[in-house]
């Protein structure tokens, strides 16, 4: 059977390449621990982050469950579909920013974020209320 | 192959995790023991030594992130469950298509860099690595993709995450593999054998 040596043989060298890659010593994992996540990281790192959340995003627009549980509360003030306009609102206010800063143009207006751990509520409210969205998840005031 | 249906090394390590028998810390350096070399692997068959070096932090560097927040499912306690390894085949991916999205803005010639013997770079243990005939082959032969599902499989990454990875069905994962197989097979055969036949003279 000439494939399935074809295939131990792969497998045999894989095995070899391994076992000759001193991962440890190129790199400690314990420097990453001690910077804290991405710290220092480079654009493939980001642009992996981004692409996962972009995938992901496209997955669960793709699911059938997704239509099934919209109305579902999943935080104590949210549906599903109250999240999903959420992140689509600041999803496309990041494209924005990110389109503005490509161009070299200076930003002139700033979403003022609220003194407390709730984010910026009034950008929240004037964006969630085109979808009829609470402020925040936990904001007793939203909606 | 390694075969992805195998007890996997990662539930004991999640949920030893989980129960907080073990530390978000101690945990990711078990992981990181288990696959740094498979991480480091699948990049030195991609691209040169001195990116190898940079993209194999930018990996770990994500999936610490993500570790940090990470979600015990209840799945993930199944005993062929790899999504640590699987995580981390998602994330190379992803970091080598953002490495050559920069390296082509920056007018590099990946044809150039991904057979590089690592001749140039900087002086790293990965300059030293030495493929096998058949790795060797496999990474001149074989298309992108065919590669991408050789060196996942070889791994053990399950062929459901493979197809996610790649946006492709798991049929076609299968159909790869055999692809790449038999490339390597047609350019091993014998000398005096050509496409199945024996030579003339």
């Amino acid at each position: 059977m000439a494939k399935p040596a074809v295939r131990e043989q792969l497998e045999r060298e894989w095995q070899e390449l391994l076992a000759s890659l001193p991962a440890e010593r190129i790199w400690e994992p314990r420097w990453l621990q001690e910077g804290g996540p991405m710290a220092g990281a480079r654009p493939a790192a980001l642009f992996a982050e981004l692409e996962d959340v972009r995938r992901s995003c496209m997955e669960l627009r793709a699911s059938r469950q997704l239509e099934k549980n919209a109305s579902r509360f999943v935080t104590p003030r949210w549906t599903l579909k109250d999240l999903l306009g959420h992140l689509a609102s600041w999803a496309q206010e990041f494209r924005q920013e990110a389109e503005k800063a490509a161009r070299g143009e200076a930003f002139d207006y700033a979403i003022p974020y609220a003194f407390s751990v709730l984010g910026p509520n009034q950008w929240n409210q004037v964006q969630g209320g085109k979808a009829a969205l609470p402020a925040s998840p936990r904001d007793p005031a939203g909606v | 192959m390694a075969p992805a249906e195998a007890a996997s090394p990662e539930p004991p390590i999640l949920r030893a995790c989980a129960q907080g028998k073990l530390s978000r810390d101690a945990a990711f350096e078990q992981l990181y023991q288990l696959y740094a070399p498979q991480v480091l692997g699948w990049l030195a068959m991609r691209v040169e030594p001195a990116d190898a070096d940079d993209l194999f932090q930018d990996v770990w560097k994500v999936f610490y992130a993500r570790w940090r927040r990470w979600e015990f499912l209840p799945e993930m306690q199944e005993r062929e469950a790899r999504p640590a390894l699987s995580f981390l085949y998602r994330t190379c991916h992803f970091a080598l298509q953002g490495h050559r999205r920069g390296a082509a803005r920056v007018g590099n010639s990946l044809e150039a860099v991904e057979v590089s013997d690592g001749a140039r770079g900087r002086d790293r243990l990965l300059r030293q690595v030495e493929y096998g005939r058949c790795l060797g082959l496999a990474r001149k032969l074989c298309p992108p993709q065919e590669l991408d599902v050789l060196l996942a499989k070889l791994s053990g990454v399950p062929v459901r995450a493979i197809a996610r990875t790649l946006e492709i069905t798991e049929a076609m994962v299968d159909h790869n593999f055999r692809n790449a197989v038999a490339r390597l097979q047609k350019e091993l055969q014998p000398e005096g054998h050509v496409g199945g036949r024996k030579k003339n003279g």
